[in-house]
């Protein structure tokens, strides 16, 4: 019977993407009490981690497991592949963190889809930057950070359907979250 | 804990440096009282998790330009406090404990009081009793304009934007004359300041070109180091009064009565529209009233107004000037307000001696004092975090914003403690969010009220003038029209000043490093 | 013999209290610092306060005989539930030791 670190780890590398792992974010001097976690591997997801302006802190599930019990984040904002997604909230759960936002940006019809699920006129400002804002879409989950911090699921659901094509070097399909400490 | 991305060896190096500047006894880093004294005592969450990691008090301009030197050099974040006793929205604790205050209160001159011109120019350290016994001391017949607890800082608050009670209420708008110091070391003199010899450095505020004081308030933008603060002429004759109202809902046609008599300038000072708690908690504490749990009961609201003969509704003003000024206003004031059914009227005399009106009276002619503090005897051993949402000056905004406030409150099983307090055009309405510091249920229960006041405000529209430490970000997410332009501009001015993001991380929502990310 | 008594009326000199000149100091920094929250009577904060969690005998500060310069020393640096902390760059310890002083000893004064 694998463990559960090999089970894990092997989920990861089913899929096959250039950097396996979780970038977890610590905005240089920016040090807010809440932590991205964004897939490495993805160009797009990268750009939210250049804007926050990032370091990388491991791709091993371990430093994620670690960060989550020394207890240092009230709130966990993520943008990920759909496993990784999964891997935090098998992590988080037991923890205490209730989710309070989700989210899924889709490629795979050409152009991109965002659907979003939380208090829906809570988040307005983040659906509409998601929607105004072009391929830069990643950079709404940094803007209004506190706010999907404050959403409750589940809530109704938003499509948003935008005219902007998948770039070279991204997935395909991402998830957005948050986690957060109850 | 350390700043971001600092070993504790450089930390050590850098801590060392500013020994050599500042001297061994003004750079606190270790564990202990002194470094504790910078935590946020009234924080609604871990106080001990607010402390900083160090905290070095400059003497100078001279030395805040070494440490500044030294901060860039290992990427060091500063937060400058002044006083530091603003509490109730973090005192002198920085936004991330993983900072190091810089503590201006050691700069504490009153470099000059002008009595022809009626000015001051102050540092950072000079608190509203400093200033007020210095102008009792040479008897100079100058008011100033304190904020409720005396022992606030005369630049701090003004930089926060805060107010007071007088005519001169609105302290930003009486602030002349700047120094500033930017993250690289440069000092800057602001507007007729830039001129060699200025002889109007604190009389006219605007210079030459663009006025930039104003970002230098509420903000992360540079280090203010002097400041000139227009004071008020004793006037000839003062008298204030209280207006009680018996009924929650008055606060309708209250602001409606109002409007023209601030507009006018008959109410020519900040006046105060005090709920009833507010006006009570001065002077009772809850327990005296109602032992159970939850909002007070109607049955202990009334009990408590007819004790202390007040109303649901306490409004403080003041008549400033001659003699036959003052009794031409009080006509209109007076016939204006008792269009209002129940409406009582009060003078110093009528109130034989109550400390409220005492204080109100003390701030409403420029008196610092501490009363107010009292409100946090409400519950045992008092916390408190104020929001603070502004409101337009009509009756259907003020009663609206009024219940659904004050429903939130009673809903999360807390009193509304509230006020508004009248500017020209505007009310700050200040909600006084009292806990108990030691029960974790309690401030459990106040963030949540909290975060249901943000949504509750974010949805309908209002934004706060101010807020504490914790919710910086949340505010700042609520300025978002036009995708942020405010704050995107501001992210803009924050990495041209200060390229590295030394200067107070997260202060008002404002963060370094997000300017480049331009929208594709 | 004399060397013997010479010595023993310095020690009595050391032991006396403070003289008026030094509690001058003393009750400076009282009244700027904390007369406004602890002074007697209505419209005070500390002494309302600590006529509910203590009692009216307790309640005005600079009347109470039962303090230790220890005691003032250590609670306006560190607070003590709804009083803030007082930095060392708004009072030093020299001068709280000052202020600690005067608060513990000003009852004899008004005797």
């Amino acid at each position: 019977m694998p463990t559960r670190r090999a089970f894990l780890q092997s989920t990861l590398a089913v899929i096959a993407l250039p950097a396996v792992g979780l970038s977890i974010v610590h905005s240089a001097i920016a040090a807010r009490p809440l932590r991205f976690v964004i897939d490495g591997g993805c160009a797009v997801a990268r750009r939210l981690a250049d804007c926050a302006g990032a370091t990388l802190a491991g791709d091993d599930v371990a430093v994620l497991i670690e960060l989550l019990n020394r207890d240092e984040a009230d709130a966990w904002i993520g943008l990920t592949r759909d496993a990784q997604r999964f891997i935090f909230e098998t992590l988080a759960r037991p923890r205490g963190f209730e989710l309070r936002y989700a989210g899924t940006h889709d490629y795979r019809t050409g152009t991109l889809q965002h659907r979003v699920v939380g208090d829906l006129a809570l988040i307005a400002p983040h659906t509409q930057a998601l929607a105004a804002a072009g391929a830069n879409w990643p950079t709404a989950l940094l803007d209004y950070a506190a706010l999907l911090s404050r959403s409750r699921t589940p809530g109704d659901s938003a499509r948003i359907t935008t005219a902007t094509l998948r770039p070279p070097g991204s997935a395909d399909y991402l998830t957005s979250w948050c986690w957060r400490r109850s | 804990m350390l700043p971001p991305n600092l070993t504790q060896a450089d930390f050590d190096r850098a801590m060392d440096e500013l020994r050599a500047v500042l001297g061994r006894e003004w750079v606190i880093a270790e564990d202990g009282p002194r470094r504790a004294s910078y935590r946020d005592p009234f924080a609604p969450r871990d106080v001990d998790k607010s402390e900083p990691t160090a905290a070095v008090a400059p003497a100078n301009v001279s030395e805040i330009q070494q440490v500044l030197t030294i901060a860039r050099q290992y990427r060091l974040p500063l937060w400058p406090i002044s006083t530091g006793r603003n509490f109730g929205y973090g005192g002198p604790a920085p936004r991330h404990a993983g900072t190091v205050v810089l503590d201006l209160k050691r700069m504490n001159r009153i470099i000059e009081v002008n009595e022809k011109h009626a000015y001051a120019v102050v540092e950072p350290g000079v608190s509203y009793f400093d200033l007020y016994r210095y102008l009792q001391a040479r008897k100079i017949k100058l008011w100033m304009d304190p904020a409720a607890p005396g022992w606030g800082g005369v630049m701090g608050n003004l930089v926060d934007r805060g107010a007071g009670y007088t005519p001169y209420g609105e302290h930003f708008m009486a602030q002349c004359g700047m120094q500033v110091v930017l993250a690289d070391g440069t000092i800057v003199e602001t507007a007729m300041g830039a001129t060699p010899n200025a002889k109007a450095r604190h009389l006219y505020k605007y210079g030459h070109g663009a006025w930039v004081d104003g970002i230098f308030t509420q903000s992360n933008f540079g280090i203010v180091t002097q400041i000139g603060i227009w004071l008020m002429p004793e006037p000839p004759g003062y008298r204030p009064y209280l207006v009680t109202f018996p009924h929650e809902d008055d606060i309708h046609q209250i602001t409606e009565v109002l409007r023209p008599l601030k507009l006018g300038m008959l109410v020519p000072n900040a006046a105060t529209t005090v709920g009833l708690i507010w006006e009570a908690a001065v002077k009772v504490s809850r327990a005296q009233y109602y032992d159970g749990k939850g909002p007070l009961p109607d049955s202990a609201r009334k009990r408590l107004a007819s004790d202390l003969n007040i109303g649901n509704w306490n409004f403080y003003a003041a008549l400033y000037g001659p003699e036959a000024i003052m009794n031409n206003n009080w006509k209109v004031i007076e016939e204006s307000f008792r269009q209002v059914n129940g409406a009582k009227f009060y003078f110093e005399a009528d109130r034989g001696g109550d400390p409220a009106f005492a204080y109100r009276a003390q701030l409403m002619r420029g008196i610092p004092n501490m009363t107010e503090y009292s409100l946090l005897n409400w519950v045992g051993a008092g916390s408190h975090v104020d929001f603070s949402p502004i409101s337009p000056v009509t009756g259907d905004g003020a009663l609206k914003q009024f219940h659904i406030m004050r429903d939130l409150c009673h809903r999360h099983g807390f009193d509304y403690i509230g006020e508004f307090l009248v500017g020209w055009r505007d009310m700050h309405h200040i909600l006084m969010l009292v806990f108990e510091r030691n029960d974790e249920e309690r401030k459990r229960a106040v963030r949540e009220l909290f975060e249901a006041l943000v949504n509750e405000a974010a949805q309908a529209g209002y934004g706060e003038y101010r807020t504490h430490l914790d919710y910086m970000d949340a505010i700042a997410e609520t300025y978002h029209w036009n995708e942020r332009a405010l704050y995107r501009s501001f992210e803009m001015m924050k990495d041209a000043l200060d390229p590295q993001g030394i200067l107070a991380p997260g202060k008002s929502g404002i963060w370094a490093g997000r300017s480049h990310h331009k929208r594709s | 013999m004399r060397l013997e008594r010479i010595t023993i009326m310095l020690m009595l000199l050391a032991t006396h209290t403070s003289s008026a000149t030094d509690l001058e100091q003393g009750r400076a920094l009282y009244i700027h610092y904390c007369g406004a929250c602890h002074d007697a009577g209505a419209g005070h904060p500390g002494t309302m306060r600590l006529g509910v969690s203590r009692d009216q005998a307790h309640a005005v500060l600079t009347a109470r005989s039962d303090l230790t310069t220890d005691y003032v020393m250590q609670i306006s640096r560190a607070g003590n539930q709804m009083m803030p902390p007082f930095r060392a760059t708004e009072i030093n310890d020299a001068e709280l030791a000052e202020l600690a002083a005067y608060v513990t000893q000003h009852y004899k004064h008004t005797q």
